[in-house]
């Protein structure tokens, strides 16, 4: 690894905490409901994951390689996920699904869930290649179940908020099963991260180090959904924040890879 | 329904009607013929939620039962839907046109585990 790649990766795990140490001290805990915003990073997010799934639906065409395949199904889904969380959170309109935290803490950590297990599996399963013939019918496959499974995250949450178990009471803070399924997803990103650093360290391509960066983030904005009291309060935005760092250095790579095209 | 939604509905039925008579004009006078399918399906897809939104007004102002309401909703959600796979679909079919396969491929390549690093003469030293 160059010089300045490792800086990178140094900085990318220092400066969060840095900021959570800040913010840890007292007199700068905040609480500051803005739906317009929230909603607008996580759209942000969204486009760039199905911009991230365009690309590797592409590249699975041409190459057949199932790890990006399953890469790009991630993204997609956690994309669609994401949008319904952006529709459910506190003090949006009731638009298509029911508002309240209850609800778009479900769908955020559902969606992160099974994005890391994707994440994972893009990862630690061998990298197989499919067939030139079955690559068309495979990609509608995948993307039709993406959808409908995204379909159903959403309707089943909708409808069965009260046989679920709680996330997050508010006054006190979040459940200690809420906390534990960030640690399990922030585990599984930072085992997906490594291999593909494994990855990197052979081949040095520089899309592969922008996505490592950013899974660094998006594993540091997990952090911060561990430790939020309000669902408007510093931790939020800082998740939010590092978040949107993650989903920009995923866009930065794939700008680099159009430059060198 | 709210005054206020009635209105967003009636803004976004507006935004729907005109992107829908733009993509009509642009295909009659400006547009290749590689491009006119394509913008075809964007223009029937705008159309579609168009009629959406009508409809939604309509909900309103004919005071129709909840249960027609969402079926009106789901038959509208799922032909906008759609419409857009097509769209998406056919907006594909430019990937290679503009250099999109290109850099798919370069990005699944990337993720692959195959390549060596390209060593400068720097770090060889």
């Amino acid at each position: 690894m160059k010089r300045n790649e490792l800086i990178g990766v140094i900085v990318a795990i220092v400066l969060p905490l840095l900021l959570y140490g800040i913010f840890s001290l007292q007199g700068t805990y905040f609480t500051w409901p803005s739906p317009p915003l929230h909603f607008f990073i996580e759209i942000f997010s969204a486009i760039i994951g199905v911009v991230v799934f365009s690309f590797a639906i592409l590249g699975f065409r041409t190459t057949g390689s199932r790890r990006i395949l399953l890469l790009g199904s991630a993204f997609l889904l956690m994309g669609l996920i994401d949008t319904i969380h952006a529709l459910a959170f506190q003090d949006m309109p009731a638009l298509i699904v029911p508002t309240g935290s209850a609800y778009s803490i479900y769908y955020w950590i559902l969606s992160k869930v099974f994005g890391a297990i994707l994440l994972f599996l893009s990862v630690s399963l061998p990298n197989a290649v499919i067939n030139e013939k079955s690559r068309n019918k495979l990609t509608f496959y995948v993307t039709a179940s993406v959808v409908i499974f995204s379909l159903f995250i959403g309707w089943i949450v909708a409808n069965y908020m009260e046989i679920l178990p709680v996330m997050f009471i508010a006054g006190k803070g979040l459940t200690p099963l809420k906390i534990y399924l960030e640690y399990f997803v922030m585990f599984l990103l930072a085992v997906t991260g490594l291999l593909y650093l494994r990855i990197f360290l052979k081949t040095g391509n520089r899309v592969l180090y922008w996505f490592i960066v950013g899974f660094i983030f998006f594993i540091m904005s997990e952090l911060s959904f561990t430790l939020y009291r309000d669902v408007w309060d510093t931790y939020i935005w800082l998740g939010h924040l590092f978040k949107v760092v993650s989903y920009g250095l995923f866009l930065w790579g794939l700008i680099g890879l159009r430059k060198s095209s | 329904m709210y005054t206020a939604e009635i209105y967003l509905n009636t803004f976004a039925a507006a935004i729907a009607f005109a992107a829908a008579i733009l993509m009509y004009v642009s295909n009659k006078r400006f547009l290749s013929k590689e491009f006119k399918k394509t913008v075809n399906w964007i223009m029937i897809t705008s159309a579609i939620f168009f009629a959406a939104q009508v409809s939604k007004i309509l909900e309103s102002l004919l005071s129709l039962s909840m249960e027609t309401a969402h079926i009106l909703r789901a038959v509208f959600a799922i032909l906008v839907g759609l419409g857009l796979i097509k769209t998406a679909y056919e907006i594909n079919k430019f990937s290679k046109v503009f250099g999109f396969a290109e850099t798919g491929k370069k990005f699944a390549e990337a993720f692959m585990d195959t390549g060596k690093r390209k060593v400068n003469k720097n770090e060889k030293k």
